[in-house]
């Protein structure tokens, strides 16, 4: 069965076709949850809520576009609605001012090579990021966002996108430096 | 592809074929949700058609009771008492009565009725002055207005009036309860009541086999999800928590079933659409209330569930006969009903001899049923005056409970019919 049938089948609300559907695109979501998410366990949530919505809207689905993209739009979508959530119980400002001093504003080396670092050391390094840090983060290198949208979705100023990314990125390099200096010394 | 491009590809192709393990249950979960859905759809989607179905009725019976009343037709009895007073002429009191004969059939004889009800309330003397309007209307024949002295000068014979008075009396009376005597219809276009209705009979039912108040399928939800758990197919509820089962226990089981009584306080509206008949609608709140309990050698369980509905009743009501002030009367109808709050309680108790130990717990719950229950009953009454416009009344019936396939057995599932005693008190106005 494609895709296609697979869908088609799912608009039915065919038990058999959601769990096929399930199996077949749950580990590349839940690797989208885990980027955006802080630990497994709200990744966990994201991915069961994530694919409950898709269950419930498939049918809005047109067909035209990758099916894969659709999906990882709803993850997304779901995960910045976690997100404009938790910033209502903790203050956007206070994860910001929090690493500020840590950091220089000089950007690292970009030429770094990121690639040598095994990717579970990266995403580790990005569920230490701050919560805003993380998604700006998230939305501006995998999913191609610009600051401008992303300010619209998140509610903050275009600069202040801009500066969540540069220190996310600033301290994603000095991190990764790091370990590359250890890897070689 | 500058650096900041550079530093992005590399990221993305590190993760571009990143899956991660995905939790071992998380199907089943998703499964359980999906299910719940459904059921959550299901729900919604009768209460939108009750609730339109609820609002259609509510708006129909609004428009129906709201409409003005209709002037009444001149009733042929008071007529007749005019009549028998020997106060009109013969040719006056046949004219009159043409004209009563024929007034249903055209409207330009219904119009001429107010004169009718004039002469019947008048004497002799304003039957003339009556008679003296009807010749100044442009729709008299010119033979009516030609011969209007002649009506009022013919003298009636006793035996003449005597066959006017009995075709008169017959013509009122020409239905299937032509026997009875009906009095005449003295009850006001709506009526307002009050009133509580119980169940004769209740439910029980004592077995060895194992019982429970919920179906099988709920039965199953909550083990997976409140850590009940039932033995095998037989859907029987066995305990709680730390409470062992012993399968050898469902040998001496001794199950018992109760459903009490349902009682119910409600307020009605009823408008009258003739002589005999009335409409009536309204809202219900009914109290059910079951248990069900499993006895063994080793353990005790009880299951106690509490229901509240709320119904819609449409009935027709049917005043066949009438003795002095007492009216009797016939009813039949509908209702639907829903539940608008449901308690399950269950308690358990494990004796364990070869612990020397004695475990208990209990859990209750909210619960509610999935589908409206909708009903049919029949009943007969009485009403007597007693102050004003009230009235007292009591009627004596039974209802029909279709099978609402819910989650949760009740009185109306397991009895099906209930027989029931009603009784009110009515403002007529």
């Amino acid at each position: 069965m494609d895709d296609s049938q697979l869908i088609a089948a799912c608009k039915k609300q065919s038990r058999n076709a959601q769990k096929a559907l399930y199996e077949l695109y749950a580990p590349k979501m839940m690797a989208v949850c885990l980027r955006y998410c802080q630990n497994g366990e709200t990744a966990r949530d994201l991915l069961h809520d994530g694919f409950l919505q898709v269950f419930t809207q498939i049918g809005s689905y047109s067909g035209k576009g990758s099916f894969e993209g659709w999906l990882r739009k709803i993850f997304v979508n779901l995960a910045l609605e976690n997100y404009r959530q938790e910033k209502k119980k903790f203050d956007f400002l206070n994860d910001y001012g929090k690493d500020k001093a840590d950091l220089s504003d000089t950007p690292e080396d970009d030429s770094l090579e990121i690639g040598d670092i095994p990717r579970q050391e990266l995403l580790n390094i990005i569920h230490e990021m701050p919560e805003g840090y993380r998604t700006v983060f998230n939305l501006v290198v995998f999913e191609d966002v610009p600051h401008k949208e992303i300010a619209s979705m998140l509610g903050i100023t275009e600069n202040a996108s801009r500066s969540q990314y540069f220190r996310a990125k600033t301290l994603l390099q000095k991190k990764v430096q790091s370990m590359l200096k250890k890897k070689y010394i | 592809m500058n650096q900041e491009d550079i530093f992005k590809e590399q990221l993305k192709s590190v993760f571009s074929d990143f899956e991660a393990p995905v939790p071992h249950d998380g199907w089943e979960k998703m499964e359980q949700s999906l299910n719940a859905i459904a059921r959550a759809r299901i729900i919604r989607r009768n209460w939108y058609v009750g609730s339109a179905a609820a609002t259609v009725a509510i708006l129909l019976g609004s428009l129906f009771f709201l409409k003005s009343p209709q002037t009444d037709k001149p009733n042929l009895p008071v007529f007749t008492e005019e009549v028998t007073s020997g106060n009109i002429k013969n040719a006056d009191k046949q004219e009159v009565r043409e004209e009563v004969l024929i007034a249903g059939h055209t409207k330009r004889k219904e119009r001429e009725l107010p004169i009718v009800s004039e002469v019947l309330e008048q004497t002799q003397e304003k039957v003339v002055v009556v008679e003296q309007t009807r010749k100044e209307e442009p729709e008299a024949t010119e033979e009516r207005k030609a011969q209007p002295e002649e009506k009022r000068v013919v003298q009636p014979s006793q035996e003449e009036i005597d066959r006017l008075i009995r075709e008169f009396e017959n013509a009122g009376k020409a239905d299937i309860f032509g026997g009875l005597a009906l009095k005449e219809n003295k009850s006001k276009p709506l009526m307002l009541a009050l009133n509580a209705k119980g169940g004769l009979t209740s439910s029980q039912k004592t077995v060895n086999s194992p019982m429970t108040l919920r179906s099988a399928s709920t039965a199953r939800q909550d083990d997976k999800g409140d850590d009940y758990y039932f033995s095998n197919k037989n859907n029987m509820y066995a305990d709680y928590h730390n409470v062992a089962y012993n399968t050898g226990s469902i040998a001496d089981n001794v199950a018992e079933m109760e459903h009490g009584q349902p009682v119910s306080f409600g307020i009605t509206i009823s408008k009258t659409i003739s002589d005999r008949l009335s409409v009536e609608t309204g809202l219900v709140y009914t109290y059910l209330f079951s248990r069900a309990k499993n006895t063994s050698v080793d353990f005790q369980n009880q299951e106690t569930q509490h229901f509240h509905y709320l119904g819609i009743p449409v009935n027709l009501n049917y005043n066949f006969v009438s003795i002095g002030k007492l009216g009797l009367y016939a009813s039949f109808g509908g209702m639907i009903e829903k539940d608008i709050y449901g308690e399950f309680r269950n308690s358990g108790q494990s004796v364990s001899t070869e612990l020397n130990s004695t475990s208990q717990g209990s859990i209750t719950k909210r619960i509610s049923q999935k589908n409206p229950q909708f009903s049919v009953n029949a009943g007969v009454g009485a009403f007597y005056p007693i102050y004003g416009g009230f009235n007292l009344y009591g009627k004596i019936g039974g209802s029909y409970y279709f099978d609402a396939k819910n989650d949760y057995k009740t009185i109306y599932a397991d009895k099906k019919i209930v027989l029931d005693l009603n009784a009110g008190i009515r403002f007529d106005f």
